[in-house]
């Protein structure tokens, strides 16, 4: 085989290693950076247009605490119907009893004479034990706060979260749990002990 | 001087800048599809912030107004704070007609198709949000809230690194030590 002249190579191995050295700061530099992402989010703006059901847990010692109105409904149906038979139709004994009556539950108590009137007003128990969220990582769909996402539909429902100023970690797990599984969230600021009230007469939650 | 055949080398560094080169594109994607980058208004890294192992399971919610860009109050149980201005508005001024929050809330309602106005709730501060919340939601601008721990800090981008505006007389001293870990607030534009 016939053998051209001989080139000299040298320069242009100098040149590879050269921009080769380069690459490997340049890789190290985007690489650091790369690795340092954080997830920055816009906050969602309230949401006025939409009438999806609210899903109400309380954020207090930094726990969760389901309101569920269902069950409300339930253990005041409950109550009236043992107090009608307590009294035997005496709608003034009736009244005094039902005066005189708070229900708990889920580490509330319930107010049971606004009730009756379909106003639920909910009065934090200090030493009641709510749910501590860890960790959303492990927090699956057989756990507490776990099963109650899952049951929410995204598309009719929205969680409120009433949090209190103890709380404001467990909301950003909670929340952001919510986020992920695509339900819009509320948020309502509460004071340490204010009372909840959920009824007629109150002001419209709206979900961002 | 000795000759000696360098192709097999040659050919270990092209190979080389090969792989590197795949390894910069896969970094550049990497930071070009990073949220970070496309200056979206208003943030909530307090969603995750201080959870290092919690950042991992993030993922940013379809929700988030990409089409806006935030102003930050600060809300306080007894004032609320305009950022990145720092003008303190005292709760007991609000009663005034013209006040300064009313002066502000006009200048927002001329853009309020692309501005928008994100409270930052302070422990404390849920009646005073309340009241906030109503006058701005009266005036047709759009509203997002975040609580706000006791004492974080507030940075906004492009924000002077000057000290808060001078307090009124008898208001009282600055609750937040702003000592904490740092949110990141970016103004940019909406996306």
């Amino acid at each position: 085989m016939a053998s051209g002249p001989a080139m000299d190579l040298s320069s242009f191995t100098d040149l590879m290693t050269c921009i080769l050295g380069v690459l490997v700061l340049i890789i190290l530099l985007t690489g650091i950076d790369a690795s340092q992402i954080t997830v920055l989010v816009a906050t969602p703006k309230e949401m006025q247009g939409d009438d999806k059901s609210p899903v109400f847990f309380e954020c207090r010692h930094n726990q969760l605490f389901h309101i569920s109105i269902d069950e409300l409904k339930k253990v005041c149906d409950a109550k009236t119907e043992e107090l009608k038979d307590k009294v035997n139709g005496d709608e003034s004994e009736f009244l005094k009893q039902a005066s005189q009556t708070m229900l708990e539950l889920n580490g509330q108590k319930l107010d049971y004479t606004y009730a009756l009137m379909g106003k639920y007003v909910l009065l934090p128990i200090p030493d009641a034990e709510g749910y501590t969220l860890e960790s959303q990582l492990k927090e699956t769909a057989d756990m507490w706060f776990g099963s109650r996402l899952a049951n929410i539909d995204p598309d009719t429902q929205f969680i409120c979260f009433l949090v209190r100023p103890d709380s404001y970690r467990v909301f950003q797990r909670a929340r952001n749990m919510a986020w992920i599984r695509n339900i819009n969230v509320a948020c309502e600021l509460q004071d340490e002990r204010n009372p909840i009230m959920i009824g007629p007469g109150g002001e419209r939650m709206y979900m961002q | 001087m000795a000759e000696f055949d360098s192709s097999g080398f040659q050919n270990i560094v092209l190979m080389l800048i090969g792989v590197l080169m795949m390894m910069l594109v896969s970094n550049v994607l990497t930071i070009i599809s990073n949220p970070e980058n496309i200056k979206i208004g208003a943030l909530v890294t307090g969603s995750v912030y201080g959870e290092d192992e919690e950042e991992d399971a993030f993922i940013p919610p379809k929700f988030q107004n990409m089409k806006q860009d935030p102003i930050y109050v600060d809300v306080e149980p007894t004032r609320l704070i305009i950022h990145p201005e720092k003008k303190v508005i005292e709760a007991r001024d609000l009663v005034f007609e013209g006040n300064d929050f009313e002066q502000f809330l006009d200048d927002v309602e001329r853009v309020k198709s692309v501005r928008y106005i994100v409270l930052l709730l302070r422990p404390g501060s849920a009646t005073f949000q309340r009241k906030l919340r109503q006058v701005i939601r009266d005036r047709g601008i759009d509203v997002g809230f975040e609580p706000w721990d006791l004492g974080r800090e507030i940075k906004v981008l492009g924000a002077p690194e000057t000290p808060p505006a001078a307090e009124p007389a008898g208001a009282p001293p600055a609750e937040a030590a702003e000592t904490a870990e740092a949110a990141e607030p970016v103004s940019g534009e909406g996306n």
